[in-house]
């Protein structure tokens, strides 16, 4: 009788709880499918955190959520996701390889195109620009650099992956108060016989040799201050695009974008005196420089221990702080006088729009609403007004615009194709970029003690790379295998 | 249940006593429908076999076999059956050789160190128990060893720093030493580095040392002191045999810690400069996630895993040599 009534519990016990378990599924389920018809659809933008321009997106977003319920009735909320810089590609990456619809949006480096874009995981835009007026508009402003740099793989094509978000160009910033100080022109001018620079027009025809000067003069370890900070990090790109903007203004080229050669172009001769005059420049920076980044700029110049440094437009904010605003101006960086006329090529910086492929039709609605919505003159005047650096021309072009932030004047001039450039957009950025930011730290930390063996290695490195991966025709020369960093 | 399975089969052995049947310390029947006891310890096991099998098992197959497919994430290609060649590529790779190299340093170095650094301490604080603030003492000794190795790296980065850190500036004052760069130095990078594993991590062998002293018999030391033996020859005769597999433990388990190094050295130094710290992990991570070459990634996943299996068992060999031959 015990044993009948335990089995009978249990059988009860184990209906009850099915039944139990089926009304949880069954409110689970229809709370989830009445979420779907009420709830906004949310817009995951994954961008780069710490970086004013990308974080402004996110900051941006409530205004678009009332413009996109105004215009369309679209109820849309974004949620934006951070990575830093050398972490960006790997989470966007990784999450599009596995076709997630985690990320509708990515602001992605322009570099990264290629990698994007070859094994299908990003929109490709053509069709979609031509369709919506607001965007076609947009991109008919873009002038060539920007649709080369932030839109195409390859690089230079009509094939269109990204839409730019921010635009961006290396910037000098200087000490003006130092440099228009009575005493220091006139101790200037007795040393080196021409004037000190102190406005936009003098800075404009400075070349390499003459700032080599100003940062000399400046250079007084005795007193904390050093002339100039720049970058060497071997993180990410950092050292990359400063070397990289040296050798094109001393006449090289990093390859060869038709036939994918490398040995022979990048260790050049030109290349290796540019890099070796740019590491010479350590001489001028404050101790540790040889390892900084971005940020070890910024903290030279924001604590007064650079006279001059050379970052990207884009942390104009963090530079000019209210104490060291009215103490910096942003110059062009200085140039090189070749065949008797100032050639001034730079790496271009910035970031461009990519759309995940695997996203459903509601969130690419929703993410062609907020793009639309990005590139409307007042959103791109806002997006100024907080910061940001747009890049749709009638927003460049409007009276006024260089006076919104101290650094737009330099930003205007530089974004142009014949003073900014990007480097490689192909498949194997990541790898290409990795052995050369090997090769020049090695050099600027003196692992080698030649900028030939540096860039020998870097050469003989992305030979291979490019060999292997089926982009070259020739593979690395048999003198490769001697070379070494150490 | 264990304990009190060895309490019963203590009783049944206790003379005058009256020994269990066998049957009788097995899970006892119910509703006279009883489990086999094969069937039982199954069951017990198998929720931790299951997570074994889908967190181990099957990945590490699955690795196995992506290791001989040529597969690159972004070429926008499937993956390509390449046999050896990932193998081959790596055997041929000069550069890799030169980091497992450097890497085997990393761990005889780092590992070395903390071990004599980790028995000296922790033979310190076992003699000393009643040394004041002695459970304090160890106590905050832990604590590099919990903390998050990519933060440490994050701290000492900024300790390092030769414009604003507390130890060149020391370096400065005390010893005239101007812009100490450790982490900017090709020479220095490499020995700065292994200095904060060496901080990080001794406390982990002084704990071991700690445990591995506590479990030499109280009586055998007292025997010791009575037959007036050295500090030597107790330290030879008495302690060491005892205390031995604790503390060779402690020196596996770091070996393949050390082996494995990565976020410490990707926070301070990326590798650099140049590459003088890009130890094997690191490349790894370059080769899976920088580079998206997920076959070469997954043959020198392997490789590395080959090594540090290999190292764990030549140590489990020579701990086990004596009671190997005393066995024959």
């Amino acid at each position: 009788m015990r044993r009948a009534t335990t089995i009978l519990n249990r059988r009860v016990f184990v209906v009850l709880a099915s039944l139990a378990a089926l009304g949880t599924l069954y409110l689970g389920a229809s709370r989830a499918f009445a979420q779907n018809i009420a709830q906004p659809v949310t817009l995951t933008i994954l961008g780069i955190s710490g970086w004013t321009p990308s974080e402004l997106a996110g900051k941006m977003a409530p205004e678009f959520q009332d413009y996109a319920k105004q215009t369309g009735g679209l109820s849309v909320r974004i949620k934006f996701e951070g990575a830093p810089f050398s972490a960006l590609e790997q989470k966007a990456a990784t999450s599009l390889a596995a076709h997630s619809k985690e990320y509708d949006i990515i602001i992605s480096d322009s570099q990264w195109l290629g990698a994007l874009s070859t094994p299908g995981w990003i929109v490709k835009l053509n069709d979609i620009i031509q369709r919506e007026p607001l965007l076609r508009r947009a991109e008919a402003s873009f002038n060539t650099i920007t649709r080369w740099a932030y839109q195409t793989y390859p690089y230079g094509s009509d094939n269109l992956w990204g839409l730019p978000q921010e635009g961006d160009v290396l910037a000098l910033y200087v000490r003006n108060d130092l440099a228009r100080d009575a005493k220091n022109q006139a101790a200037f001018k007795d040393k080196y016989g021409w004037k000190l620079p102190t406005s936009f027009e003098e800075w404009e025809q400075v070349t390499w040799p003459k700032f080599e000067q100003i940062i000399s003069f400046f250079n007084r370890p005795d007193q904390g201050l050093y002339g100039f900070a720049g970058e060497y990090s071997k993180t990410y790109d950092f050292i990359s695009d400063h070397v990289m903007s040296m050798m094109w203004m001393w006449g090289g080229e990093i390859w060869d974008s038709k036939t994918h050669q490398v040995y022979g172009i990048l260790n050049s001769p030109q290349n290796n005196a540019a890099l070796e005059y740019y590491i010479a420049l350590l001489k001028y920076q404050p101790p540790g420089a040889n390892t900084f980044d971005i940020n070890g700029v910024i903290q030279s110049l924001t604590q007064g221990k650079a006279f001059s440094g050379l970052t990207w437009a884009a942390v104009g904010p963090a530079i000019l702080t209210p104490e060291m605003k009215d103490k910096i101006i942003v110059v062009p960086p200085p140039g090189r006088i070749v065949n008797g006329k100032m050639v001034r090529i730079y790496c271009v910086g910035g970031q461009p729009w990519v759309i995940n492929k695997f996203i459903d039709r509601q969130h690419m609605n929703a993410a062609l609403e907020f793009l639309k919505w990005w590139y409307l003159p007042e959103t791109q005047m806002r997006f100024a007004r907080l910061g940001g650096n747009p890049v749709a021309q009638y927003v460049l072009d409007r009276p006024g615009f260089e006076q919104i932030q101290p650094w737009y004047r330099e930003y205007r001039y530089m974004l142009v194709t014949e003073r900014a450039r990007d480097f490689w957009h192909n498949p194997t950025y990541a790898s290409l970029l990795e052995v050369q930011q090997e090769a020049w730290t090695a050099y600027a930390t003196g692992v080698v003690n030649s900028a030939k063996v540096a860039n020998d290695y870097a050469a003989c490195g992305q030979q291979k790379i490019l060999y292997d991966a089926g982009f070259a025709r020739q593979a690395p020369p048999s003198s490769c295998e001697e070379v070494r960093l150490r | 249940m264990a304990t009190i399975l060895l309490r019963r089969r203590h009783q049944a052995s206790q003379p005058g006593k009256t020994p269990a049947p066998v049957d009788r310390l097995r899970a006892p029947a119910r509703s006279g429908r009883s489990m086999p006891q094969p069937l039982f310890t199954w069951l017990l096991i198998a929720p931790s076999l299951a997570l074994f099998a889908v967190f181990n098992i099957l990945p590490l197959l699955w690795l196995v076999g992506l290791s001989f497919f040529r597969y690159n994430l972004t070429f926008g290609t499937p993956p390509r059956f390449a046999g050896l060649k990932n193998y081959i590529d790596l055997m041929n790779d000069r550069f890799l050789w030169g980091r497992l190299g450097l890497t085997l340093l990393f761990v005889l170095l780092a590992v070395g160190i903390e071990t004599v650094l980790g028995a000296l301490l922790g033979y310190a604080f076992w003699k000393k128990r009643d040394l004041p603030g002695r459970r304090l003492a160890l106590t905050l000794l832990f604590v590099p060893m919990v903390l998050a190795p990519v933060a440490v790296g994050t701290f000492f980065k900024i300790i390092y720093d030769p414009m604003y850190g507390v130890l060149p500036y020391y370096a400065a004052r005390l010893f005239h030493i101007k812009a100490l760069d450790l982490l900017g130095s090709g020479n220095l990078a490499f020995p700065a580095v292994l200095a904060v594993d060496v901080w990080m991590w001794t406390p982990f062998l002084i704990m071991m040392t700690v445990a591995a002293l506590g479990a030499v018999p109280k009586a055998l030391l007292e025997s010791a002191e009575v037959d007036r033996l050295t500090t030597w020859q107790r330290m030879r005769y008495v302690v060491w045999p005892h205390a031995k597999f604790v503390l060779m433990l402690g020196v596996v388990l770091r070996t393949i810690d050390a082996f494995k190094t990565f976020d410490l050295v990707s926070a301070m130094t990326a590798g650099g400069p140049g590459n003088q710290t890009q130890l094997v992990s690191l490349t790894i991570f370059r080769e899976a996630f920088n580079d998206f070459a997920i076959g070469k990634a997954s043959a020198l996943s392997l490789l590395v895993l080959f090594i540090a299996v290999s190292l764990a068992s030549i140590y489990l060999f020579v701990l086990n040599y004596g009671v190997l031959r005393e066995g024959k």
